[in-house]
């Protein structure tokens, strides 16, 4: 058994990083998105 | 260098080319959604994710949905990783992966680059090597091959906007193609003795636990999908994950077949099988004269190892496993980094300079030799488009391939692709030779650092996950530029791709006349191949002049570092 309290970004207090790379790997996803909408006016 | 040496290095590249027709064919009839054996299983897909897979997608749309299905899998496969810790399947009772670690695995494994700055057993769960990093081994393959048969179909077709349905391609991929290939070789390799249980480890006379895992299923799709991240830390160099002569074979094999095979299926698409060939010989070009040079310099060896009393005659067997010996771990190293696999026989920090600067000359070059499964397809052809424009500057024609005119906004798009990789590579190598947060991760000193370097950045911008030792990569700073890299080195490329595949598919096609320029003869590809090496060099030649090969002139002169 296992509860959330245990998970390590609890434990290690890591919250605002986790946030802040999965806010720039989910930003740059956007990012290649609008580079799309760019090309496509080449 | 020796005959069976070489006997053996073409075994394994015959064997590749003679599996490719079948295999190339086979891959057209699973494009065109002629293959459907399992029917029931792929439509079942189809109706839970509402998708109709007949409808065809514009470019934008296409990679739309890539984009999203990518993120989506960065997203959770960053999630699990930070909590395998908390999650069942984890015998070993290994804890989560630390935020910068998760971050660069995360988008490392959706790339299809696998770099690796961490040693699977003792680091991943059963869980997370199952159900996150094999998983993504399947779709990054498959996302891959979709976007290169999406170019296909765009230079195949006349006066069309779709390039086909993601969706639909991803799935048929995936059932028809890179899971049977997977069952089929992780039962060869478990055969051969490759580990696969759900068991923490064995537990050795001495108290020692030996580490096992599920590793021959993932060994498997690593090869097939050129994905190359390892089960083990020290990948198919390790005796559980390549343990035989057979696995050797099966697993070089592996690397090279589809790549290969799409050449083929791009030829049977666009219904010229000769232009398919011309693009099979080039690629094939380069593996042999990069298997030779590498060959030759390993086997060559290291005349400080010769001064100490060793014999000549063994060549460099540092860093290579005696069961595979040189010639083998030449080609590996070929055709890893050519395919943009990264899973290594021997380690490449410990080759001869020039020997190491093959492998590293070789991703630099675009990953187009054969590349990785599709992306080195569509990579080709950026080559070709570009290959085909300066043809057509010379001769004072306009420009055109398989009967559509190359005008200014593709040779745009392509160089837009093309120039992402040394942007990436040079840029961040140079900011990691001056800061002092990068220079802590480099742990040799002179050219051989700068190597390391250099090697590291080309390998995630590259998207080939290989890498020289001596490089500490699990850092904050090393963890978030190799992930920028890895990112842009992917999806920069793929989307002027699309671009150039939906401004192509709106273009007629014309018929071939007396005055267009041949694609598919020896003249194109000695200018492919031309085009290939001039652009590789112009960018990375003074860079590779400071390192590996001021490094080879350090040795002879009796100087290491």
């Amino acid at each position: 058994m296992f509860t959330l309290t245990r998970a390590p970004f609890v434990r290690e207090g890591a919250t605002m990083l986790d946030i802040l790379l999965l806010a720039l790997g989910l930003g740059g996803f956007a990012l290649m998105g609008l580079y799309a909408h760019a090309c496509d006016r080449v | 260098m020796t005959l069976i040496g070489w006997a053996q290095i073409a075994f394994v590249l015959t064997l590749v080319l003679v599996t490719a027709v079948p295999l190339g064919r086979y891959i057209a009839a699973v494009a065109e959604g002629r293959v459907r054996f399992l029917r029931i299983l792929e439509t079942g897909f189809y109706r839970a994710a509402g998708v109709d897979p007949a409808q065809g997608m514009g470019w934008q749309r296409y990679v739309l949905a890539m984009l999203a299905l990518n993120a989506a899998g960065f997203l959770l496969l960053y999630a699990l990783l930070r909590l395998q810790g908390v999650l069942p399947l984890n015998p070993a009772g290994l804890p989560g992966l630390s935020p910068w670690l998760a971050f660069n695995t995360a988008i490392s494994f959706i790339t299809n680059t696998n770099w690796q700055a961490y040693s699977g057993e003792s680091a991943m769960s059963h869980l997370s090597q199952m159900t996150g990093l094999a998983v993504q081994n399947f779709l990054s393959a498959a996302t891959g091959i979709a976007l290169a048969l999406a170019l296909t179909r765009a230079l195949a077709a006349g006066g069309v906007q779709a390039l086909g349905n993601f969706w639909a391609d991803l799935t048929r991929i995936t059932l028809y193609l890179l899971l049977p290939l997977a069952l089929l070789l992780g039962l060869l390799l478990v055969a051969q003795g490759v580990p696969q249980t759900l068991a923490a480890g064995a537990t050795l006379e001495g108290g020692e636990v030996l580490p096992l895992g599920p590793a021959a299923f993932q060994v498997a799709i690593k090869q097939l999908g050129t994905n190359g991240g390892g089960f083990f830390g020290v990948n198919s160099a390790h005796p559980f994950e390549n343990p035989t002569a057979i696995t050797n074979l099966l697993q070089l094999w592996a690397i090279l077949a589809i790549p290969f095979a799409l050449t083929l299926t791009f030829g049977r698409m666009v219904g010229d099988m000769r232009q398919g060939w011309a693009l099979f010989a080039v690629m094939m070009i380069f593996v042999v004269a990069g298997t030779a040079l590498t060959y030759a310099a390993e086997a060559a060896g290291n005349p400080l190892h010769v001064a100490a009393g060793l014999n000549p005659a063994d060549g460099n067997m540092e860093g290579k496993e005696v069961r595979h010996g040189i010639a083998l771990s030449a080609l590996w190293a070929v055709a890893t980094t050519g395919a943009s696999n990264g899973s290594v026989n021997a380690m490449h920090d410990s080759f001869t300079p020039l020997g190491g600067l093959v492998p590293m000359f070789l991703i630099q070059l675009g990953e187009v030799l054969p590349g990785g499964v599709g992306s080195g397809l569509y990579g080709m052809l950026v080559f070709v488009l570009l290959a085909v424009f300066i043809a057509g500057l010379m001769v004072g024609r306009t420009p055109e391939y398989l009967g559509k005119k190359i005008q200014a906004r593709e040779v745009k798009l392509a160089m837009l692709a093309v120039l992402v990789v040394p942007v990436c590579v040079l840029g961040f190598s140079a900011m990691a030779a001056v800061l002092p947060v990068a220079l802590a991760s480099v742990q040799d000193a002179g050219p051989h650092g700068l190597s390391e370097i250099l090697y590291a950045y080309s390998s995630a911008a590259g998207n080939n996950g290989s890498a020289f030792a001596g490089f500490g990569a699990d850092t904050p700073w090393m963890n978030t530029t190799l992930g920028i890299a890895m990112l842009l080195g992917r999806y920069a490329i793929i989307v002027p791709v699309l671009a150039i595949a939906g401004s192509l598919a709106g273009k007629p096609r014309a018929a071939q006349s007396a005055g267009s320029f041949p694609t598919h003869g020896p003249l194109f590809v000695g200018l492919l191949c031309g085009v290939i090496l001039i652009l590789g060099g112009l960018q990375f030649l003074p860079a590779l002049f400071l390192g590996p090969i001021a490094e080879h002139f350090a040795l002879m002169a009796g100087q290491t570092f």
